[in-house]
């Protein structure tokens, strides 16, 4: 179930397909949707990545190529950051992926 | 270019606007007043003066401040905003970048309708020097790249508006101060607008209408703004976003 | 929307429809011949609310209830800068209108008195019995008294204020350290691992620190620890070191920790004395913040293990005890998860979208949750603590990687996560309420 303005993309459906068969198996690290990761942005980022604040940045809309550049970019130390640099550690390629799929699309 | 020739435009057009706003547009001004707490302004004089020694900046010392200082962290790497919150400063003149910076330290600004409260703490890290610094390396990048939510349709509408104005609705052509490409051109803290991002600008705009943005010398801009529609706003925030570099890597 | 054979079945199962008719209002029961599923959320704090506004994102045709006996909150969070005036208890307060407007919850001002987890029922004090699908309870914690002599309610309540739940006892603490004589000596004591809020009690000594250092420049302010460590100690005593002289004899905070005798064994009220294990302190304000379990609530409905915190399936957050209901936040076993209003605010993500899939008969997918947390160690300087967690064989596991604020050279570090801190209490609020 989701709302109208929310729309399952194949690849969340490919991974949650990946990851429920990943479950069953007991082998391969399932991962969580992009929605779900995403929900972890938004006790800063606002709900839906929807912040406009003028101290955190929206995450809604953002392009994805952007997003996964920023975080890759964090992760690596690459990019002054405050918290972030510590936040993108904790995310996997696919996971980071998966978050810029959710935001990309949200007008 | 020598500070002097720099200078005498931008006297000009100061003693012109505040002609220009204390004739004509005292009434509506007076008018249309909003229960906004008033801000300190800028006498032109004393805004000449902070910036006197704007183009002594060091760009190498500006890009080491933009990082060790964490402006990256929101304005990227080379000045292209990371978000649609915020401004692109990539490209912008040095004088712009500095007298806001100034306005900052100087608490003359909102963002997003509020009191401005990052950019105050984060000015008061900076002195005049650095400022400069700052501003030096900002300019000597890049315009910024076209933003992702520029909206091209709408930016066709906006052409009319910022090119020619609007005479019936007495509507200035926004080229005229701010160039023809929205490079910049009056004066030297005239902001460039080519390649910013919508949302700021929107916003940055709809401030002034409402009076709540003051850093304008004279008020020129909140006059200028007072006759734009919500709808005109939108489209020039997106013409201005369109003219944006198409080239430069993010 | 089509039923799948699993939501008929559950919805027959529930046994609404054999509910006595006094049990349901009109409107409800009409939404029970839908077969719309009732979801009832026991506690309306950060993980309450956000548990609440997140199922209804997730999943828009339930009936959500959302149960809490005040009519405003205010978070613990930034409390101790209404202690220290640079906030007032407005500033922290904040309603359930947009729930009730935005998100369609029915928020219904009262107290749960009873429980049912075989009929799947509460008891509510006004409203009378509440069937429900599933039930969230967001309990909070509360504190445990008498454990050391002298310490027991009533002395919380008048000479020796926590203040770790925002309301009275915050302004009581403002009241007392403004009272505070010249030179004089404010006592924190720190409660023992697990407790609510982590970097609170150091937070709170070193905003103390800060407004003596403008208004009673000589006063002292010493923490009593019965703990050799603490969340974010590093980055803190570096802040305490550029800030309040730490490490030298004029330093404005002591930090008696466990092996340096920090641990409180009685206290006499009448006289502001403290027996610790180091001796003798004489205090003028003793902010004392005692041992914490879960909150009262989920004993009375015995969600509760022999330590006194709520064991539970850490993918789903539904109690180990009883069935078909989850509880979130400050209460539950977190493992490496800290007792944060963040914590509560993600569990609450995963919470609800776990209820959502069991709801539509689906699998629940991979939780992911997080904590980021900045205190203040002055106005302009803040330190904060960032960790991505996963759920491993039913623990939850911190990423290696994250971690605590560094220590850096740059000036904007310390005081961009104070500008985040104070900005970030706005938006947070806004995901949980808004």
């Amino acid at each position: 179930m989701t709302t109208p303005s929310q729309t399952i993309s194949p690849l969340m459906l490919l991974c949650s397909l990946v990851l429920s068969l990943s479950v069953q198996a007991g082998t391969t690290p399932a991962i969580a949707t992009g929605k779900m990761l995403g929900d972890t942005c938004a006790s800063c980022h606002g709900t839906r990545g929807k912040s406009f604040d003028e101290y955190m940045p929206s995450l809604a809309g953002i392009e994805r190529k952007q997003l996964i550049k920023a975080m890759q970019d964090y992760r690596g130390d690459r990019r002054a950051s405050v918290v972030m640099n510590r936040i993108a550690k904790g995310y996997t390629d696919p996971e980071i992926e998966a978050i810029a799929d959710y935001f990309s699309r949200i007008k | 270019m020598t500070r002097s020739t720099l200078h005498s435009p931008l006297t000009a057009l100061k003693t012109v606007a505040l002609v220009l706003f204390a004739g004509v547009c005292g009434f509506a001004q007076a008018a249309a007043h909003t229960p906004v707490a008033p801000m300190p302004e800028w006498e032109a004089a004393q805004l000449e003066e902070a910036l006197a020694n704007v183009s002594n900046g060091n760009a190498k010392e500006g890009e080491r401040l933009n990082h060790f200082l964490y402006c990256s962290a929101c304005h990227g790497d080379n000045g292209n905003s990371q978000s649609r919150n915020w401004p692109s400063l990539t490209g912008q003149k040095p004088d712009y970048i500095m007298k806001t910076l100034l306005d900052y330290q100087r608490d003359m600004r909102r963002d997003h309708y509020r009191k401005a409260y990052v950019m105050n703490r984060m000015s008061q890290l900076l002195s005049p020097p650095q400022m400069a610094d700052l501003a030096a390396y900002y300019a000597q990048q890049p315009a910024p790249v076209v933003p992702p939510q520029t909206d091209l349709k709408l930016a066709k509408l906006g052409a009319r508006l910022a090119l020619q104005g609007d005479d019936k609705r007495g509507i200035t052509a926004c080229a005229a101060c701010h160039g023809e490409h929205g490079e910049s051109g009056i004066t030297p803290d005239t902001p460039a607008l080519a390649g910013q991002t919508p949302e700021y600008f929107i916003q940055a705009m709809q401030m002034y209408k409402a009076g709540m943005r003051t850093s304008d010398i004279g008020g020129v801009m909140r006059m200028f703004a007072k006759n734009l529609s919500d709808r005109d706003i939108t489209v020039l925030a997106h013409y201005y976003a369109s003219l944006g570099s198409r080239t430069a890597a993010r | 929307m089509p039923l799948t054979r699993r939501e008929l079945i559950r919805a027959i199962g529930a046994g609404a429809l054999t509910l006595p008719l006094s049990a349901l209002p009109l409107s409800a029961l009409a939404k029970t011949r839908d077969r719309t599923a009732h979801v009832v959320i026991v506690g309306g704090g950060i993980g309450g609310a956000t548990a609440a506004k997140y199922l209804r994102l997730a999943a828009p045709q339930l009936r959500i209830t959302l149960v809490e006996p005040e009519k405003r909150f205010m978070t613990c969070l930034r409390s101790t800068d209404v202690v220290v005036g640079h906030m007032t208890l407005d500033d922290i307060t904040f309603t359930y209108d947009a729930l009730r407007a935005k998100y369609k919850i029915n928020v219904v001002h009262d107290r749960a008195i009873g429980f049912d987890p075989n009929a799947k029922t509460v008891q509510l004090d006004k409203a009378g019995k509440m069937s429900y699908d599933r039930l969230i309870v967001s309990p909070g914690i509360d504190f445990i008294y008498g454990d050391v002599e002298g310490y027991h309610r009533e002395a919380a309540e008048t000479t020796m204020p926590h203040a770790w739940k925002a309301g009275a006892q915050t302004l009581r603490l403002q009241k007392q350290l403004q009272a505070m004589p010249q030179g004089g000596t404010f006592v924190l004591v720190a409660p023992p691992n697990p407790f609510r809020c982590p970097p609170g009690p150091y937070e709170r000594a070193s905003l103390v620190a800060e407004w003596c250092q403008q208004h009673n420049p000589a006063a002292k302010v010493i923490i009593l620890d019965p703990k050799d460590a603490f969340t974010k100690d590093v980055p803190f005593k570096k802040a305490w070191e550029r800030l309040y002289g730490y490490n030298t004899p004029n330093s404005m905070i002591e930090w008696v920790s466990a092996s340096k005798g920090g641990k409180v064994k009685r206290v006499d009220a009448a006289s502001k004395t403290i027996h610790a294990e180091a001796g003798e302190f004489k205090a003028d304000v003793i902010n004392y913040i005692p041992p914490q379990r879960a909150g009262t609530l989920a004993f009375r409905m015995g969600l509760t293990n022999k330590d006194g915190w709520c064991p539970v399936n850490r993918r789903t957050f539904e109690s180990e005890i009883v069935k078909d209901v989850h509880v979130i936040g400050d209460a539950v076993v977190g493992d490496t998860m800290p007792k944060s209003g963040y914590s509560a605010n993600s569990q609450a993500k995963v919470a609800v979208q776990a209820i959502a899939d069991l709801l539509a008969g689906r699998e629940p997918g991979e939780p992911s949750m997080i904590n980021v947390c900045y205190s203040l160690a002055g106005q302009n300087y803040g330190v904060s603590i960032a960790d991505i967690f996963k759920v491993v064989d039913n623990r939850i596991v911190k990423l290696p990687a994250s971690g605590v604020s560094p220590i850096t050279d740059s000036p904007a570090q310390p005081l961009l996560e104070a500008v985040y801190q104070r900005n970030w209490h706005r938006t947070f609020a806004n995901d949980c309420f808004a």
